[in-house]
């Protein structure tokens, strides 16, 4: 038992070293100095914080609804990180990359790992505002806020350190910073179709719960029929 | 017997303390001392005073409102902070602070103390004019209006001070934390609006029954939406 809470303090102890001290922890990444410990703390810790985050929006529905978001929003997270990171990982490598896919992963996972720490420093106020208020519009707009400001600050932190940790003296590092852009939107772009598929994650009030809701394909089909709509074209 | 009032005095002392001399209570935090204690003795000390603030507000009302608004006030203040207080920590960890959890808790209960004792100050006065002017409901409102209004104003510039001595030692993204700081305090007003707004009534409107919370839930924000949108004759 003592072991196992030790264990479970050196996960949170990776955490909070990489917040303090970003660019020590970059530092040790670029140099590959325990590797594998800081990717399963990281992946320990973000899972856990995007599962409480998860947990709180979909009590607004039952707590089925609350089970059943608190593991879709680590899945949307993790999934969609693990779907991309060949992409960037073997891209780097054609264009002279000497890092590790290691070092690729644990670069990547510290940007989730921001996002899931803003999140769950959030996660009181997302509360209150559910308990104290019933209109299911704003708690989505709210929430809407929230995940953009925290996906932002993430996406921008990912930016810094990958300048950090996979710039290199030699051929293509433009190119790689170039790579490096069109992966943000590779990223978005699967997390977007992925969030889709996963949905709900706050449940419609009035609603039966449902684990998924009946696969109407594809987001991005869907955004041009309704933008069709609006233009009076169907 | 003897123990007990000790102790309370001691938390009382802290309280001085902090208002006697501001600069050496701040360093002191920043050193880490004894800061569980600073953090027990802060927290009794403001309840108190809002308690006693809260009850005379409602005293305009009845004995059942006035012991509600002993209650509600102080939830009231602290609550906010409570459910407010991750979010700042996490940015400032974020963004290069090196202080502890502790230490940002007792900076922003320094600014609440500061308000409470300020709104104890400022209570002779409100039970004054509750006496003497019992019938005018709307001035009594507005005085306390007036009266929080500056002492939150006051609460805000302690709070500043306190962050900005706080974040001293460390160079690295100081300026990006004040911006962060003055973020929160947006964030801030935004939730104690809704949670004032959550627990009314506080004074209680003259000649209504006494309830503990009011029946209109919903949303302070839509609230005033709704209320804009009349105005302007959309619905």
């Amino acid at each position: 038992m003592i072991e196992r809470k030790s264990v479970g303090i050196k996960y949170f102890a990776v955490l909070i070293g990489f917040l303090r001290d970003r660019p020590g922890f970059l530092e040790e990444v670029r140099q590959g100095t325990r590797l594998p410990t800081k990717i399963i703390s990281l992946l320990v810790c973000s899972s856990l914080f995007l599962a409480a985050y998860g947990a709180i929006i979909g009590a607004y529905h039952s707590w089925m609804q609350a089970l059943s978001s608190a593991i879709k929003l680590p899945a949307l997270y993790l999934i969609t990180l693990l779907i991309c990171i060949p992409t960037l990982f073997f891209a780097n490598i054609i264009f002279g990359s000497k890092r590790t896919f290691g070092q690729h992963l644990a670069l990547v996972l510290t940007a989730v790992s921001i996002t899931s720490v803003l999140l769950f420093s959030f996660a009181p106020i997302t509360l209150f505002f559910l308990i104290t208020t019933n209109n299911y519009q704003f708690l989505i707009l709210l929430n809407v806020f929230i995940f953009a400001l925290t996906g932002f600050i993430g996406i921008s932190s990912l930016y810094h350190a990958t300048s950090l940790v996979l710039e290199q003296d030699n051929e293509g590092s433009k190119t790689r910073q170039k790579i490096l852009q069109f992966w943000l939107f590779l990223y978005a772009f699967v997390g977007s179709q992925l969030g889709w598929t996963l949905r709900p994650f706050f449940g419609t009030p009035d609603s039966v719960f449902q684990l998924f809701r009946e696969r109407e394909g594809n987001f991005y089909l869907s955004v041009i029929k309704s933008i069709g709509y609006l233009l009076g074209i169907r | 017997m003897l123990k007990k009032q000790n102790i309370g005095i001691q938390q009382f002392s802290v309280l001085v303390n902090l208002l006697r001399d501001r600069q050496s209570f701040l360093e002191e935090i920043r050193q880490g001392v004894r800061l569980q204690n600073k953090i027990s003795s802060l927290f009794v000390t403001s309840s108190i005073f809002f308690a006693l603030y809260g009850a005379i507000i409602g005293a305009a009302h009845s004995w059942a409102q006035a012991l509600s608004g002993a209650i509600k006030l102080p939830a009231f203040y602290l609550l906010t902070l409570i459910i407010c207080f991750p979010t700042l920590f996490f940015f400032n960890v974020l963004f290069g602070s090196r202080s502890s959890i502790q230490q940002h808790f007792v900076v922003l209960l320094t600014s609440v103390s500061v308000i409470s004792v300020l709104l104890f100050s400022l209570a002779p006065v409100t039970l004054f004019f509750l006496i003497t002017t019992p019938d005018s409901y709307q001035f009594f409102k507005l005085l306390n209006v007036l009266i929080f209004g500056i002492t939150g104003i006051f609460g805000v510039k302690f709070l500043y001070e306190g962050m900005q001595l706080l974040s001293q030692q460390d160079e690295v993204g100081k300026k990006t934390r004040t911006t962060i700081l003055r973020f929160w305090l947006l964030l801030y007003a935004f939730v104690g609006m809704q949670l004032g707004w959550f627990l009314r009534p506080f004074f209680g409107a003259p000649d209504s029954k006494f309830e503990l919370f009011r029946a209109v839930k919903g949303n302070f924000y839509l609230d005033i939406v709704t209320a804009i949108s009349e105005i302007l004759g959309f619905r």
